[in-house]
């Protein structure tokens, strides 16, 4: 492996390592909130299921991300200025306060350094229609599904006599679906990361498309997303503290089930999704069991700018980098 | 026929869901399929539900005081 391969290997995993760090609040949020695990367990907890999530779920996210660029499109600087466009864009939306998802800033960085090397001819349109498909279908699934399992909830326990016992059995039943999110979003987010590390790998020949993602790129995408995690939450511990949104237990349980259950099953069909994007429909839609005013529709209206914003900005952005890269190569 | 917001907003994502229809790849139409009929089955439920809400009390004239407005406001 040459010095550029490992410099561009540590900066993907740099970019998943902030992945975890961004969405640590989404995983330990509403288990902290609820007080049922002191904010040092939740991290530990979402951080141990984002790595776990290597031995769940395979690899068919890592394969449609590294399938999104012909073969022989993408190499070193390809790669590099992706990698770039996608953190300066997330840098970018971070200081001027505006929406975005870090999985969609690296879709949308790759193909914009892949078409400033070989043009438009250079992206696989069916593996861009999947993404861009399910960028809206995702979150909307978490909305329909966080609505219904609230609606099971009220509709199963509405009798029930022993209002204390049931609240306690939710936050308890908190710790599962926060541990599902956990695995969920370490299992799609990181192996994004893996498809651009094995798109490397590729293009450089230590590694053929038939062999597959090799474990330790699998390892290190998990041991970054967890490292993150961990880091990411301590930070959410010391600013935010009690500022956390107080949520109900039970609303806690149907948004991130819904959200894990979307995530998942994505995952298995090896789509990548922005796991943020998801829980916010999730929560969105155990919120629209009261009323549709009770929803902070603010949120929901972000969601829909980083989808309009995110893919071009990033495109536009890698697009700039790599022409001088592609200038002095 | 009055709608209220709810059965009109995942009516809404029904017909959102049916719109991208057409670039979902066929392999994956079903989960469109599944999140429209889903909503719609939301959009139908809540709808039912208003308007048995909206039978069982029934709207009063503008002008007459309700019996025992203070109790129910405190209730």
């Amino acid at each position: 492996m040459t010095p550029a391969i490992a410099v561009i290997v540590v900066v993907a995993f740099g970019f998943d390592f902030f992945n975890g760090f961004h969405d640590a609040a989404n995983s330990i949020a509403t288990v902290v909130s609820t007080r049922v695990l002191s904010p040092r367990q939740a991290v530990a907890w979402a951080a141990f299921f984002n790595f776990v999530a290597f031995l769940v779920f395979g690899t068919k996210v890592a394969a449609t991300i590294a399938n999104t660029v012909k073969p022989g499109v993408f190499n070193n600087g390809v790669i590099f200025a992706g990698l770039a466009g996608a953190i300066a864009w997330d840098l970018i939306t971070w200081l001027f306060g505006l929406p975005t998802s870090s999985s969609h800033a690296l879709v949308g960085a790759m193909a914009g350094a892949a078409v400033a090397e070989a043009g438009w001819g250079a992206l696989v349109a069916s593996e861009f229609q999947k993404i861009a498909v399910f960028i809206v279908l995702s979150p909307v699934l978490g909305l329909l599904l966080g609505f219904t399992f609230m609606v099971a909830i009220y509709w199963l326990f509405h009798r029930a006599k022993r209002q204390e016992r049931l609240h306690r059995g939710f936050r308890h039943g908190q710790l599962f679906s926060a541990a599902a999110f956990s695995l969920a979003h370490g299992a799609n987010d990181a192996q994004k990361t893996m498809g651009v590390v094995f798109a490397l790998l590729v293009a450089n020949g230590l590694r053929t498309k038939a062999e597959g993602v090799p474990l330790w790129v699998v390892l290190s995408a998990h041991t970054a997303i967890a490292l993150g995690t961990l880091f990411g939450g301590w930070r959410i511990v010391h600013t935010m503290g009690s500022k956390i949104t107080k949520i109900q237990p039970a609303q806690g349980v149907a948004a991130e089930s819904a959200a894990a259950v979307t995530i998942m099953a994505t995952t298995l069909a090896g789509i990548p999704v922005s796991t943020t994007h998801t829980i916010t429909g999730g929560i969105v839609g155990v919120g629209t069991t009261q009323r549709l005013s009770a929803v902070r529709w603010g949120v929901a209206q972000r969601v829909v700018w980083a989808w309009v914003l995110t893919i071009p900005g990033a495109f536009v952005i890698s697009y700039l980098v790599y022409l001088p890269i592609k200038a002095v190569t | 026929m009055r709608i209220g917001r709810r059965p009109l907003f995942f009516a809404a994502l029904a017909f959102l869901c049916l719109l991208i229809l057409e670039p979902t790849p066929p392999e994956y139409r079903w989960v469109n399929l599944f999140a429209a009929g889903l909503a719609l089955f939301w959009a139908v439920a809540l709808y039912l539900e208003e308007r048995s809400l909206r039978k069982a009390t029934p709207l009063r004239p503008a002008h007459t005081p309700r019996k025992n407005a203070r109790r129910d406001a405190r209730t």
